[in-house]
């Protein structure tokens, strides 16, 4: 089984195809990959609870994908840690080297 | 034992926020002891552009010195000297086509020039490629 | 050697003034430069291998872009080195593209992106 890294700097309310990149991942997961969505810039907007966004809610449910949020791309849009998912795990960019950098790990920037 | 992380940034200075998320990237992986390539391609060629200047700002009526508007340049030389102080490896390579096609030619000390050739290289001496590219 | 899979998915971005797409040019470079690349297209790329894509020269004045790109020359160039080109069959569908507008490639269903890009060591997304 493979590991991937998916960085999404796009938002899923001006980019329709990070909804499909949800999807990608979804797939993969279920094909017993393991992915991390690390979610930086405008792809942190997926991460309010209350934002209504295809896909996202059930990538934080699934065993093999771990849901990233860059801490500096949350203060900059005023988000506050209350109002994200709860399973979101709020990142920092030494984080991101670490998962970019780490053995079997595929990096996809998108 | 340090890693390589071989990073290919596509955009100009003041035009996406991949720009900052990369340096930032970059820093960090040079701070943690370990190498970095980056690829300057396209617009990112105009990152270590020598002749930048800063500006003061009418709207926000803050001169010269108050604005302090921060210049890619610099942050290309601020990277080189982190990975002096880390005495790790940073390259950093401008493609020459790019380059010549937008007359960004004169760089801050540091950059080299080269093209898809030492691309390839890089990605197989690296541990990890990272493209970020331009979209729309 | 590793091989890579370059998913190009923005199109027709300053194509005119670069006579190029810069993502394809750069695939297609690395390929010459010895990388194992393959190239998938999504989203509006899937038009980059229209057989019908026929750009004017633009003039500016006395300036002019004298040879805008035919980007489905461009792909056909690409196969013929050996790598494959491929494009997700969705996304056609999704623009009203009949298989019949394309140049000789493969498509493959959204459904199977996850299995298919699993095969490769390095994914490149443009």
């Amino acid at each position: 089984m493979s590991k991937y890294l998916f960085i999404e700097s796009r938002d899923p309310f001006e980019s329709k195809d990070t909804i499909q990149l949800y999807g990608l991942i979804k797939e993969l997961s279920h094909q017993g990959h393991n992915v991390a969505l690390y979610l930086v810039q405008n792809g942190a907007f997926s991460s309010r609870k209350n934002a209504k966004v295809q896909l996202f809610p059930e990538l934080l449910k699934e065993q093999n994908i771990k849901v990233y949020v860059d801490d500096y791309s949350l203060e900059e849009r005023g988000i506050s840690k209350d109002e994200i998912h709860q399973s979101l795990v709020v990142s920092n960019v030494d984080q991101l080297s670490d998962l970019v950098l780490e053995e079997g790990r595929k990096p996809v920037w998108h | 034992m340090a890693k390589t992380l071989n990073i290919l940034l596509m955009d100009p200075p003041y035009e996406s926020s991949n720009t900052a998320t990369s340096l930032r990237l970059i820093e960090a992986t040079l701070k943690k002891g370990n190498n970095v390539t980056v690829f300057a391609y396209e617009g990112a060629t105009a990152l270590s552009f020598r002749h930048q200047k800063g500006h003061p700002n009418p709207v926000k009526k803050t001169s010269l010195e108050e604005e302090k508007h921060p210049l890619t340049k610099d942050f290309v030389s601020a990277l080189f000297e982190v990975a002096k102080k880390k005495d790790v490896e940073f390259k950093w390579v401008n493609c020459g086509l790019c380059v010549d096609e937008r007359g960004v030619g004169d760089w801050v000390e540091g950059p080299v020039r080269g093209g898809p050739p030492q691309f390839v290289e890089a990605v197989q001496k690296s541990d990890k490629t990272l493209i970020v590219a331009t979209t729309r | 050697m590793a091989t890579i899979l370059s998913v190009i998915d923005t199109a027709y971005r300053a194509t005119l003034e670069e006579q190029d797409d810069t993502s394809l040019w750069f695939t297609h470079a690395c390929k010459n430069s010895g990388a194992d690349v393959h190239i998938l297209l999504t989203g509006n790329a899937v038009n980059y291998a229209v057989k019908t894509q026929n750009p004017k020269p633009l003039h500016l004045g006395t300036s002019s872009v004298s040879s805008p790109n035919k980007f489905h020359e461009d792909l056909e160039s690409f196969t013929k080195t050996g790598s494959k080109v491929f494009f997700i069959k969705e996304d056609l569908i999704e623009r009203g593209i009949g298989t019949d507008s394309l140049i000789g490639i493969e498509g493959i269903k959204r459904s199977n992106l996850a299995s298919f890009i699993d095969d490769y060591d390095h994914i490149w997304h443009w």
